[in-house]
């Protein structure tokens, strides 16, 4: 008798305390019966029949340093996308968002090794920060893939991250309140000492090019120009003698191309237009030359050197 | 006549690299004064029209505890910067929030917790740029000693209402539900 009284006893214990904790339940489901559906779907329902029959795969994550780290620092978890020789391609990437209470996904990609292997990688950061040293987990990872049915999984990673300031601080130098302000920026003048310097030696390199170019066009003309010539070799003739005259006409008449006298003077301007400052010098010139040499008169006055020397300056500035 | 017109042509890029030569011995000559002012005056360096100097006249606000004003000036070189000065505008704009939040302290959380918050986002916008900045780690731990982000509120709550805000940061050390 007495043992069948206590088992009655406990029975009718367990069935209070079953209808204390459903009774509630239900209130509850009747008061907010527009919530329970979405909660029964995702918590209480049966898992249908193809994620029953999915095929969960915990490949390779490479071992990452667990202990000693501080707020702000970046973990990267490193997951092989492939496991006993099956590729696995994620239908999509993780979001780059808070989660939990400690990291920040922060970035995430795929990427190749030097042996070829492709890895999802994904950089966590610590933006909360416990009140002392603890072990905090890495979220695990659930993620479908392209292959119905095959879903990539890994485990929380324990990662041990401590505080870097007492709950109290110190206030001592360097370990008050919280850290100064940083100072005004000053200007980084060295890019700009680097473009004037850049600047004035690309002046002086074409200053000398310039120079170079200058006295190169000098060479060509003593060579090539006819006054410039002429008045060259003028320097080693006697200044009277009519081997001077001569030379300044073969120097009009290489100029124009044919021989030239006073009458047809404008055929030599209209080829050679830089004269014509000198038309009427040239003009007193044939003048002379004709009373010189046709009627053997002395002229007095010309100088067929000076005249030269002008001319030959006007024909390089048009021409050199 | 080509090198005639060679030798003009080296003319016309002589005066372009004299012109482009002195431009830039202007900006050196800008820049060393602005350097020059900042090491004795902050105030007289914010005169002038640069980032750098855009950066010391906020700082300069900061120092007359001119909140708005400095918020304001950070905020809009946040827009126009990158890199280093960047970082140095987060971390200075944070720090502006959190030494605002300090000054309320613990005590008056309702007003210095909404300033922690922005001084969290300066901090974690900054470690996002640059993880290995030690005094914003600092700063942004020592925001989270005065608002901290507790795992308990995230975790024993219960569900909230739709469209509702989780305001996990500014329920310090409590937890709904509980008497």
């Amino acid at each position: 008798m007495q043992p069948t009284y206590w088992r009655l006893r406990l029975l009718s214990l367990g069935a209070a305390l079953a209808l204390l904790t459903l009774g509630p339940c239900h209130a509850q489901d009747a008061a907010a019966p527009a919530q329970a559906p979405a909660q029964e779907t995702t918590q209480d329902a049966p898992p249908a029949a193809p994620l029953a029959a999915a095929l969960s795969i915990a490949p390779e994550v490479q071992p990452l340093r667990p202990f000693g780290h501080v707020i702000g620092d970046v973990i990267t978890q490193r997951i092989a996308l492939e496991h006993e020789g099956r590729l696995l391609e994620p239908d999509a990437l993780p979001e780059l968002e808070r989660v939990g209470n400690w990291f920040q996904r922060r970035d995430v990609r795929i990427e190749r090794d030097a042996a070829g292997r492709r890895w999802l990688v994904i950089d966590f950061q610590i933006i909360n920060v416990p009140d002392e040293l603890r072990a905090l987990d890495l979220p695990a990872l659930d993620l479908a893939t392209k292959t119905p049915g095959v879903r990539l999984e890994t485990g929380v990673l324990p990662v041990t991250v401590a505080p870097l300031t007492p709950t109290i601080v110190l206030a001592r130098a360097g370990l008050e309140e919280m850290r100064p302000d940083a100072e005004a920026p000053r200007i980084d003048t060295a890019p700009l000492e680097r473009r004037l310097h850049f600047a004035l030696y690309a002046a002086a390199a074409l200053a000398a090019a310039w120079l170079a170019l200058y006295v190169l066009r000098q060479l060509r003309a003593r060579n090539s120009l006819p006054f410039t010539r002429a008045a060259r070799d003028m320097r080693h003739l006697d200044p009277g003698s009519t081997a001077i005259w001569q030379r300044l006409h073969r120097a009009l008449d290489e100029t124009a191309g044919h021989v030239v006298r006073g009458h047809n003077l404008a055929s030599l301007l209209a080829r050679a237009p830089w004269l014509a400052p000198q038309q009427s010098e040239l003009e007193r010139f044939f003048e002379a030359s004709q009373k010189r040499f046709f009627a053997d008169h002395p002229v007095d006055g010309q100088e067929p050197a000076a005249l030269c020397a002008r001319v030959a300056r006007l024909e390089r500035q048009a021409l050199a | 006549m080509k090198l005639r017109q060679a030798g003009t042509l080296l003319v016309i890029l002589l005066v372009l690299s004299l012109l482009f030569s002195a431009y830039e011995a202007y900006r050196l000559s800008q820049a060393r004064d602005f350097n020059r002012l900042l090491s004795t005056a902050v105030d007289a360096a914010a005169t002038q029209d640069a980032p750098e100097a855009e950066f010391a006249r906020a700082l300069s606000l900061a120092a007359r505890n001119d909140y708005e004003g400095a918020v304001r000036a950070y905020k809009a070189l946040s827009r126009a910067t990158e890199g280093a000065l960047l970082e140095a505008v987060l971390y200075n704009l944070g720090n502006l929030h959190l030494r605002e939040a300090l000054k309320y302290g613990p005590e008056e959380i309702g007003r210095s917790l909404p300033l922690a918050e922005l001084a969290k986002t300066s901090y974690r916008e900054l470690l996002q740029r640059n993880p290995h900045h030690w005094d914003a780690k600092y700063n942004l731990e020592r925001t989270l000693r005065l608002a901290p982000e507790r795992e308990e509120v995230l975790t024993e709550a219960p569900p909230l209402p739709q469209n509702s805000e989780r305001a996990v940061t500014t329920m310090k050390a409590f937890t709904l539900g509980l008497p």
